[in-house]
């Protein structure tokens, strides 16, 4: 039980709310934030709204700026690097994935398209041409293991790839977008409520679907205000409050910390 | 005769201009008021190295086109870092720049009075009488060819790429690719293809004016794009043959030649703002009928 | 070499406060409602000619002209607002659709106003030689009615409103303050400043149909350079940008002026990123 994938130490993070002559008042979001997640396991993070749980996620991912800490990751077989040192881009190179709350698919791409883009970046104008062999062999494997992620969770994908992503239904979106990190090379995958907006009954694909990407050997950290959800899916539960991880164990112990925390 | 050979030259180069417009603004969703002045850059650079550097028409294209590159780097390097508002000011402030240059750098570039005595390309053996004819051809192949060029393009990783960025910039970076990267470019690469339409342009004219690129022609070739497809390339086209007919149709309809200018723009000007009504009218109702389903 | 650098400090001083009041105009009615109102270039074009033709043509008087000047470009600015951006906002128009929109407009007053005056450029009456009271007047208003903003913002509570707006229109709907009034005060504010301003300046230097889109471009650098979206940042912006060109046309001639605002653009994007970066994530 200690092969780290993300070790993070000493983050602060605050947002300067407003400025009254020389005062500024700073609103302490995140407060030396300590965080050791264990590879191949799913870490889920609770913590009520406005603990900082977003911000942590884009901190990670690089999408908000933060100067103070340490955030290494240690990508299988390859030298560990600080997170912070990278900006976004390069950090999804390097093996960090994401999944954005709310949409998290290319709407005016279709599912084909939005399945290609979990692949590796082709720069020097993308291969314009197509004519790259081994890109296209790629591109034939990228797809029809996606294809096959989603008939396990119920989703025709014959059927849907000429579709816009706009078009689907908001769960047929989400298993989507948890194709494209399934397929991708990515390592760490942040999930940020997966859940929202999915009616109760789908619950279990979603799970299904998170099952799937850890038995791919990815670490995931989740984001998730549905304890429902939550306890479907048993692993490693941190509990964040006032800007740092307060306590960590089970999923069921946390719950239970949460629940007489929130009061109800 | 000759009306319509020059009629068709000049819709083949707006056809070129549009389609390398509509990549910056239809599909990334960058909206330019520069691209009359990356037109002008070209035929420039085009001109400038025949006639000063006494270079055949093919390299002196090759060098317009990689000028043209350079600039849309120089154009995508400060704005690709920030938001669409400062793309639309620097892509103005551009347009004002090279008109500055052209117009005040005189000793190179002709200043006021324009840059005249450049060249055309001769096919060997071919008469006086038959020139429009070739250069009717050749603006039709390098049309061709910069159409089957988007069309390849548009349907590769990189055009696919485009879409996703414009689509989503916040997923797009977190897919490991990079946003500034993309923009810069597709802004080049659409400056790039805009040359071959100003190298065309400066062959077939034989006569630069500095005030053939200013900001009315960069409204010109945006009202283009919006009028014929943000994203089709047989919409670049309708676009092109709408702006090249309309000053001819204005013209027939008799209007004074002092006040036509003006009026041309007023009524480019109402186009804009009609279709921008009819666009947002379009996509409500659309909504509508999708919600009552 | 005294006298030279205190006239190069007055000229900068007189063309920086005139930015940073346009750049002000701009920005009451850029920050608010985002919209890349460009059409403000073809108010300011609006407001001089109006000046030129009441003071030249008309032989108005100084005061008279450039009050109609200032409330013509007013009351367009709020027509406008209710007849196309108000509508195009409401049929669930994109930020894009809403700046082609802006672009339409704006060509179509410019040229509405070429084909009226002619494209020629219009010389202030006084045109033999620069009128010292010319230049003392325009930086003697524009720094009054900067100052006058600069506390009204501050301190009262229709600043107050404004900068609760700027910071989250939708929210001070829900608190039951009504956006619309707030909206076309905002619009006929910005549109005024656009014609005084435009009226003071077309006093001292004159002015052509393509004057407003250069002083637009500056102002917009202003706003930048200004970082954050904060008014007073934007009147900063403006003064630090009229002084650095009044050196400039100085040392290299009136040609180079827009170059200039460029270059310092793009060096301010190299040197502080986090202030224009702060400005252009709140547009996201």
């Amino acid at each position: 039980m200690n092969n780290p994938v993300l070790h993070i130490s000493n983050l602060s993070k605050h947002f300067a709310i407003s400025r009254k002559g020389m005062n500024m008042q700073r609103a302490e979001v995140l407060s030396s934030l300590h965080l050791i997640v264990e590879r191949g396991q799913l870490n889920t993070i609770l913590g009520s709204n406005g603990a900082g749980k977003t911000t942590l996620f884009n901190i990670i991912s690089g999408f908000e700026e933060c100067r103070r800490g340490e955030i290494m990751f240690y990508p299988a077989g390859r030298k560990p690097v600080n997170l912070l040192r990278l900006d976004a881009s390069r950090r999804a190179r390097a093996g960090i994935g994401r999944l954005l709350q709310g949409t998290s698919v290319f709407g005016n791409l279709n599912v084909e398209e939005n399945i290609l883009m979990a692949q590796k970046p082709v720069y020097a104008f993308g291969n314009l041409f197509d004519k790259t062999k081994h890109i296209a062999i790629e591109k034939k494997k990228i797809i029809s293991k996606a294809a096959d992620f989603l008939a396990n969770t119920g989703m025709d994908y014959a059927q849907s790839r000429n579709r816009k992503a706009a078009s689907l239904s908001a769960a047929s979106q989400r298993l989507l977008a948890f194709a494209m990190l399934y397929v991708s090379e990515a390592e760490l995958l942040l999930l940020d409520e997966p859940c929202s907006g999915i009616h109760h009954d789908q619950l279990p694909e979603i799970a299904e679907a998170l099952r799937m990407l850890l038995s791919e050997q990815k670490t995931v950290l989740l984001i998730e205000h549905n304890l429902d959800f939550v306890s479907m899916v048993p692993g490693t539960c941190h509990y964040l409050s006032e800007g740092k991880i307060r306590e960590s164990g089970t999923t069921e112990d946390i719950i239970f910390m949460y629940k007489s925390e929130q009061g109800c | 005769m000759e009306y319509f050979v020059h009629t068709a030259i000049i819709l083949n180069i707006y056809a070129i201009l549009i389609v390398s417009a509509q990549l910056v603004i239809g599909h990334a969703k960058l909206i330019s008021l520069g691209q009359g002045a990356i037109f002008g850059a070209g035929a420039y650079f085009m001109a400038l190295s025949m006639i000063r550097l006494q270079i055949p028409f093919v390299p002196a294209i090759m060098i317009a086109i990689a000028g043209n590159a350079l600039i849309g780097l120089l154009i995508a390097w400060p704005s690709a870092r920030l938001k669409g508002d400062y793309f639309v000011l620097t892509t103005l402030g551009f347009q004002f720049i090279i008109f500055q240059l052209t117009y005040n750098l005189s000793s190179v570039t002709g200043g006021s009075d324009g840059l005249g005595g450049i060249p055309s390309p001769r096919w060997p053996g071919l008469s006086d009488e038959s020139q429009p004819y070739f250069i009717l051809s050749l603006s039709v192949f390098i049309t061709a060819l910069v159409f089957m060029l988007y069309y390849r393009l548009l349907r590769s990783d990189f055009g696919r790429n485009i879409r996703a960025m414009s689509d989503n910039e916040l997923l797009y970076k977190a897919s490991g690719r990079s946003v500034i990267k993309i923009k810069s470019q597709l802004i080049s690469f659409s400056a790039a293809t805009t040359a071959l339409g100003s190298g065309l342009y400066a062959v077939y004219m034989n006569y630069l004016d500095p005030h053939a690129f200013n900001l009315d022609k960069s409204i010109l070739i945006l009202t283009g794009v919006m009028l014929g497809s943000l994203t089709r390339l047989r919409g670049a086209l309708a676009g092109a043959l709408i702006i090249t007919l309309l000053p001819e149709v204005l013209r027939f309809a008799g209007l004074p030649a002092a006040q036509g200018a003006s009026l041309r723009q007023i009524i480019f000007g109402a186009v804009l703002v009609g279709l921008m009504f009819f666009i947002s009218w379009r996509r409500k109702k659309q909504n509508q009928t999708n919600n009552n389903e | 070499m005294q006298e030279l650098l205190i006239q190069i400090l007055i000229n900068g001083l007189v063309s920086g406060s005139a930015i940073a009041l346009v750049a002000l105009g701009f920005s009451l009615v850029y920050h608010t409602t985002r919209i890349f109102h460009i059409t403000f270039a073809a108010l300011y074009a609006s407001g001089g000619y109006l000046f030129w033709y009441l003071s030249v043509g008309q032989q108005f008087d100084l005061a008279s002209s450039l009050f109609i000047a200032t409330l013509f470009p007013a009351l367009l600015s709020l027509f406008l607002w209710l007849i196309i951006y108000k509508p195009l906002t409401n049929s669930g128009a994109e930020h894009n659709e809403l700046m082609v929109a802006s672009v339409g407009i704006m060509m179509i007053i410019i040229y509405l106003i070429s084909l009226i005056m002619g494209d020629d450029p219009k010389l202030p009456s006084s045109a033999l030689g620069k009128t010292l009271p010319a230049r003392y007047l325009q930086l003697i208003v524009n720094i009054i009615v900067i100052t006058v903003f600069l506390l009204i913002t501050s301190t009262t509570r229709f600043g107050l409103r404004l900068r609760a707006f700027r910071d989250n229109p939708r929210l001070l709907g829900r608190l039951g303050i009504n956006n619309f009034y707030l909206t076309g005060i905002l619009f006929l504010l910005s549109g005024g400043i656009a014609g005084l301003s435009a009226g003071l300046s077309t006093n001292d230097l004159g002015i052509s149909p393509f004057t407003g889109v250069h002083v637009f471009i500056n102002a917009f650098i202003a706003v930048v350079a200004g970082g954050s979206g904060r008014i007073s940042g934007a009147v900063a912006g403006g003064l630090f940008l009229g002084i650095l060109q009044s050196a400039v046309v100085f040392l290299a001639g009136s040609e180079w002026i827009l170059s200039l605002s460029f270059a310092v653009l793009i060096i301010l994007m190299l040197v502080k990123p986090d202030g224009l970066t702060g400005l252009a994530r709140r547009e996201a």
